[in-house]
């Protein structure tokens, strides 16, 4: 087969048409400041040079098929992103210290009330200053509206480079959002004490953010090159729902988040972190070759292959442990294994499980990347 | 007269878990044999769980429920009432504040009948020790989600071997991220995948 360049590659792959090797896409935004020798805080502070170290991090090691993001997720103002508190280095951590998702009950639960009658962004900018963020409360609307433009920027510098963005952020799935802001723990009391409220509540966060991406996606495509490949949804506490519940807060808002991406030709990437082993079957109910799967380790993605293939193209799963703790042969052997697996047939992208880990050992990334670039032994289709 | 308690609190009935502990001390019921009862509804919550019937949501519910009866039975126990399984001391280590696994693994082995020495979230290693040696606990569980904390379990376990202590303990590990690699790396005893592993690990020990 030609070898193909790495737009058509993904394409490919998303679609579960023949590659010549499976596309490359690791999560690098974490691990390049600690590999270019850069503080986290600094990175955390200055959003150019969070893009930068990525930069120069993709054209060390050769580089790979797409950015997944363009940039630093990391902020100040992570809540606008996230819906929790965080703590980050250079304010409420040390230096170089890794930035950590903090698990509060920011959202209480009167505010079911306010969400349903404001709206999701009403209530996110209301409950700022509970956060304790380092941004001023009256800077946040302000410092995300500065944020959606540095990701415009980040993904023209890119471009200019001739390399392609692959993930902008998606809607955040109504669970995870509640989950996130209100604690896990409350979340799963709402789920037990009070399901129409939660219902309510998730019905209105759907309603409002799924249009508001698909805006912030056609907005950035007319503004660059190519926009974004994929829309980025991650989730990872909906599978310590049982069954029924399952459906109910999390499932059906999936399916529905996806077809409207989809009739909005946005391709949705599932980045569904934890162990979704016994769910592995939902998702042969979404469309067939327009949604990626990406699992992070936790999940056993060789099982995943075995239920999804033919149907979705997964991502992954390069795990954390791995890449800090094993030696490069290990790294290399576990790549061949997900590409002799995983990648049959085609419907599979390299990444790493979730993001490289900060402390990951440079040569286990090499090992991962130059792997993946060298070893491809099919080449047939379904 | 158990019976309905146990049952209330496996089917996560939580107004009648309320309402059953309520009435039992006001009618004058010894408050050991409710506990007893709550534990054995928690046990079989465990049960269900280890079947797959029940995932983890369950398990943070049945938390809460016996949370609520605990703390209605407090008043009625003196100090040092109540005879437990042993003593282990659980926390999730330096650098990592993520709590969602540890404060399910403490909920599930206070059930479970052990007394927990919750040392919280980002502990030191020197609290480890000095919470092993002030409570004579035969068990540690550390606790950690990120990659950075398999170094902060290592420096614990390290640091119990240098005071002397580490024959003294069993220390299992358990997070996201962790697989049988790791344990090696940080010289725990066990692993833990779940809240209910961390039980039967304890009882095992203890």
């Amino acid at each position: 087969m030609d070898e193909m360049n790495p737009r058509e590659r993904i394409d490919a792959a998303i679609t579960l048409q023949p590659v010549d090797r499976a596309p490359i896409i690791p999560l690098m935004d974490i691990v390049s400041p600690r590999l270019q020798g850069v503080k986290l805080a600094h990175v955390v502070k200055d959003l150019d040079l969070a893009r930068d170290v990525m930069i120069k991090t993709f054209e060390d090691l050769g580089g790979w098929d797409a950015t997944f993001f363009p940039g630093g997720l990391v902020t100040d103002v992570g809540w606008g992103i996230f819906a929790m508190a965080s703590k980050l280095p250079g304010y409420e951590l040390d230096e170089d210290d890794l930035w950590q998702l903090d698990e509060k009950e920011i959202m209480k639960v009167e505010d079911h009330d306010f969400i349903q009658k404001n709206g999701w962004n009403a209530y996110l900018a209301y409950a700022y200053p509970r956060v304790g963020a380092p941004c001023p409360p009256d800077r946040f609307i302000p410092r995300l509206i500065e944020m959606a433009a540095q990701g415009v920027k980040d993904t023209q510098v890119w471009e200019a480079k001739g390399i392609s963005v692959f993930a902008g952020l998606g809607p955040q799935p109504p669970f995870e959002a509640v989950s996130f802001t209100r604690s896990l723990k409350e979340t799963v009391g709402d789920v037990y004490r009070r399901p129409e409220v939660l219902e309510a509540t998730l019905d209105t966060i759907l309603a409002e953010t799924v249009p508001m991406s698909i805006g912030t996606f056609q907005d950035l495509k007319k503004a660059t090159q190519w926009g974004n490949r994929v829309a980025f949804l991650g989730a990872t506490r909906a599978p310590f729902l049982s069954p029924p519940n399952f459906e109910r807060f999390f499932w059906k808002y999936i399916k529905s988040a996806v077809n409207q991406l989809l009739e909005a030709g946005i391709t949705p990437m599932l980045h569904f972190d934890s162990n979704w082993d016994r769910y592995l079957e939902c998702f042969l109910e979404l469309p067939r070759a327009q949604v990626i799967l990406e699992l992070d380790g936790t999940t056993d993605i060789f099982k995943a292959k075995q239920v999804l293939k033919g149907h979705m193209c997964l991502m992954g799963d390069v795990p954390a442990s791995l890449l800090k703790l094993g030696a490069p042969e290990e790294v290399t052997a576990y790549v061949k294994k997900l590409i002799d697996v995983v990648g049959e047939g085609s419907g599979f992208i390299l990444s790493t499980g979730c993001d490289c880990p900060v402390d990951a050992k440079p040569e286990n990334v090499k090992a991962m990347i130059d792997t993946g670039k060298g070893y491809y032994p099919h080449h047939k289709v379904f | 007269m158990s019976d309905a308690l146990i049952t209330a609190i496996s089917e996560l009935e939580e107004a009648q878990v309320v309402d059953l502990v309520q009435e039992r001390l006001a009618a004058g019921a010894d408050p050991q044999a409710i506990l007893t009862a709550c534990r054995d509804g928690m046990a079989q919550v465990g049960k269900r769980y280890e079947a797959g019937e029940y995932y983890v949501s369950e398990l943070i519910m049945a938390g809460e429920l016996f949370k609520q009866a605990n703390a209605l039975l407090a008043p009625h126990f003196a100090v040092g009432d109540g005879a437990t399984k042993g003593k282990v001391v659980v926390g999730t280590v330096k650098g990592d504040i993520h709590d969602i696994g540890k404060d399910l693994v403490v909920g599930m082995l206070k059930a479970g009948g052990f007394e927990v020495i919750d040392l919280g979230v980002d502990v030191p290693v020197e609290a480890f020790v000095q919470a092993v040696k002030e409570s004579g606990a035969k068990v540690v569980g550390l606790s950690g989600l990120i990659t950075l904390s398999f170094d902060s379990m290592k420096e614990t376990v390290a640091a119990l071997e240098a005071a002397g202590l580490r024959s003294q303990v069993k220390v299992m590990v358990g997070g996201g991220s962790l697989t049988e690699k790791v344990r090696e790396y940080v010289g725990a005893d066990a692993l833990g995948s779940d809240a209910q592993a961390a039980v039967s690990l304890a009882n095992q020990w203890l």
